[in-house]
């Protein structure tokens, strides 16, 4: 069914980008803006339908910009080289000296080790373990990083697929420990980088590493008490006695040894980088940091060149960099002006309710596209909205970001949940059912934090 | 004496298939079991794991070992099982594992042992099974006449 409307998208897509080519230009909207629109369509279209890899359909983008004379090569050329790339690029490649060293797998021995024998602690335990990993490094690898130990878990305590509840659980709370982790920092989901390049580009004003989790914490804090409590008062757990998975896991964490030379110098590094982003951001600008921090952890030989490329794939420099070219056109090139003025000034709409509605729509589209994707489409137009009805553009961007992240329920809205699922422990009726709970949850903390958590700090709706 | 087989392409709702077999067979009858051998994950998974997740071949290639032992286990510890009912009930037992690409060598089986009956436990999964080498044995299946018994991770759905 889902191949089938990825079909009609992907065909409409196309018709719509050569409509917009050949059709006289809309009033208001110059003729470079038009053609902007047009290539956002079929970038858009090919994003979602997934035609052809991420890092391809943006590349398309970027040369179809300078082709339709939508804006100069030069310029849209320069737009690729923004300071969101540079902080991905620096992080990813400390990330990969978190997971080739084994490091990010020892500390999640250690948290889940730490957790104690009974079932319901060996659940927080993973929960925390996901959550707290995923602060310092992209949600997608702490799962990767952590399958092997949950899987390892499962069968010491010998769970059968789709047959033990408990195994359902252990894959879950791991799958969604990670996504609720992953919105707290740039670290945890690059989309959240993404969006502040994306706002950077349109209202020249940024969100500092520091300030990024000032505001997003209530969330993910909550929502991980809230699913701590769904476990402990309504999960089904059928095993009494996990004692034995947490031998198993202490003798693995045993045999480790200590701190490996490669494991202390790279807690060294990243010591020296997180306090740079934290206290020192006025005078290294976060990307600096990063990209320094990602040459000493080779210089020092933490990890190879080769290991750093074996851990990432690489064209998600030009997904990222394709987006915010992209998305940067629409900016440029007058269409957020013209849709704010044509659409967004039409709509009677509330303002509070729209930045509601924008959260909805955002975690509804980002379960079955990639929430790279959705927050790159989604933005340039929030912003139009922002413009139309004065609001806040770092209200909006928190709100698009952090509601991008928030995939509960499909496999395929996020890779920790492919991973997850992967496992057999679950269908994927059982990650509906308790990933729309979540999600609903979600929505309700994300409109109390909105409405008077940010306005407390000083972020308010209006400008 | 009756001879069945027991084709498994899943190895998720064991318990309902071993349920349906210590219905089917009696004593004396002969269960041929091929557990079909998982040796990779689906395009799908490493398109979600690193076109999509961004992680490169070597978080890939670990994911998929992890995957493809805990598959290999599951099929192994349940031929182990297999066995033990075998001895309980007195069926006869004749067990081999089958690479997944190897669905030839399974047709060749399926037409030579003269079966009265076969039951199969497909996989709705994705993520771990090739859904594609799964169709293949569907479509075979309809052609020849062969009382069947099929399940979907456990589940009976004679379809």
């Amino acid at each position: 069914m889902l191949k089938y409307i990825k079909e009609i998208f992907k065909y409409i897509g196309i018709l719509i980008f050569i409509v917009l080519l050949l059709l006289p230009t809309f009033d208001g909207l110059s003729l470079a803006g038009q053609r902007a629109l047009a290539v956002f369509v079929l970038v858009l279209t090919l994003w979602v339908t997934h035609v052809l890899p991420l890092s391809v359909t943006s590349l398309l983008g970027i040369a179809l910009l300078p082709l339709l004379n939508v804006m100069s090569i030069e310029y849209t050329f320069s737009l690729f080289g923004s300071k969101a790339i540079f902080f991905i690029l620096g992080a990813l490649i400390l990330a990969s000296g978190l997971y080739q060293t084994g490091l990010g797998s020892r500390l999640a021995f250690k948290i889940i080790s730490f957790s104690g024998s009974s079932p319901l602690k060996l659940l927080y335990g993973i929960l925390f373990a996901a959550a707290s990993l995923s602060l310092i490094m992209p949600e997608h690898a702490v799962a990767a990083l952590l399958f092997p130990i949950v899987l390892e878990i499962a069968v010491s305590l010998g769970l059968k697929p789709l047959e033990s509840n408990y195994g359902k659980l252990l894959f879950l709370t791991m799958a969604w420990g990670t996504v609720i982790g992953g919105i707290t920092t740039y670290l945890g989901g690059a989309r959240n980088l993404l969006a502040v390049g994306l706002l950077e580009k349109h209202y020249g004003i940024s969100i500092g590493f520091f300030e990024w989790i000032k505001y997003s914490w209530p969330l993910p804090f909550l929502l991980i008490i809230v699913f701590a409590f769904i476990i402990t008062r309504f999960a089904d757990i059928d095993i009494k006695d996990t004692s034995q998975s947490l031998e198993k896991l202490k003798e693995k964490a045993e045999k480790r040894g200590s701190l490996t030379k490669a494991e202390k110098k790279l807690l060294l590094i990243l010591g020296a980088v997180v306090f740079s982003w934290l206290f020192l951001s006025n005078i290294v600008h976060i990307a600096v940091s990063a990209l320094l921090g990602g040459v000493m952890i080779v210089a020092f030989k933490v990890v190879s060149w080769k290991e750093v490329e074996e851990y990432v794939n690489w064209g998600v420099i030009l997904m990222y960099g394709g987006a915010i070219v992209v998305s940067s056109s629409l900016v440029e090139t007058g269409v957020t002006d013209w849709i704010a003025a044509r659409f967004f000034s039409q709509l009677n709409l509330l303002p509070f309710l729209f930045i509601i509605l924008l959260a909805v729509f955002t975690s509804i589209l980002t379960e079955g596209v990639s929430n790279i994707a959705s927050v790159a489409v989604i933005l340039p137009f929030a912003f139009s909205a922002a413009d139309a009805y004065s609001l806040n553009p770092i209200l909006l961007t928190l709100s698009v970001a952090l509601s991008g992240g928030l995939a509960f329920m499909l496999p395929m809205g996020t890779p920790p949940n492919a991973i997850a699922f992967s496992s057999g422990y679950f269908e994927i009726k059982d990650a509906l059912k308790w990933g729309l709970v979540l999600k609903i949850i979600g929505w309700l903390i994300y409109i109390l934090v909105a409405r008077f958590y940010w306005p407390l700090i000083g972020l308010e709706i209006f400008i | 004496m009756k001879k069945y087989m027991l084709v498994l392409f899943s190895y998720c709702g064991l318990k309902k298939i071993s349920k349906h077999l210590k219905k089917k067979l009696k004593p004396e009858d002969k269960l041929f079991v091929r557990a079909i051998m998982l040796e990779g994950v689906p395009k799908l998974s490493e398109h979600l794991i690193s076109d999509v997740g961004v992680l490169g071949k070597k978080v890939v290639s670990d994911l998929e070992n992890s995957v493809v032992d805990i598959y290999q286990d599951n099929a192994k510890n349940y031929l182990d099982e297999l066995k033990k009912m075998a001895a309980e009930k007195s069926f006869i037992l004749d067990k081999k594992l089958i690479q997944q690409h190897n669905l030839k060598k399974l047709k060749e089986d399926i037409k030579s042992t003269e079966l009265d009956g076969i039951f199969i436990n497909f996989s709705h999964n994705e993520f771990v099974s090739d859904q594609v080498k799964e169709e293949e044995i569907k479509e075979w299946l309809e052609k020849i006449e062969l009382p069947k018994d099929i399940f979907y991770d456990g589940k009976r759905k004679n379809k």
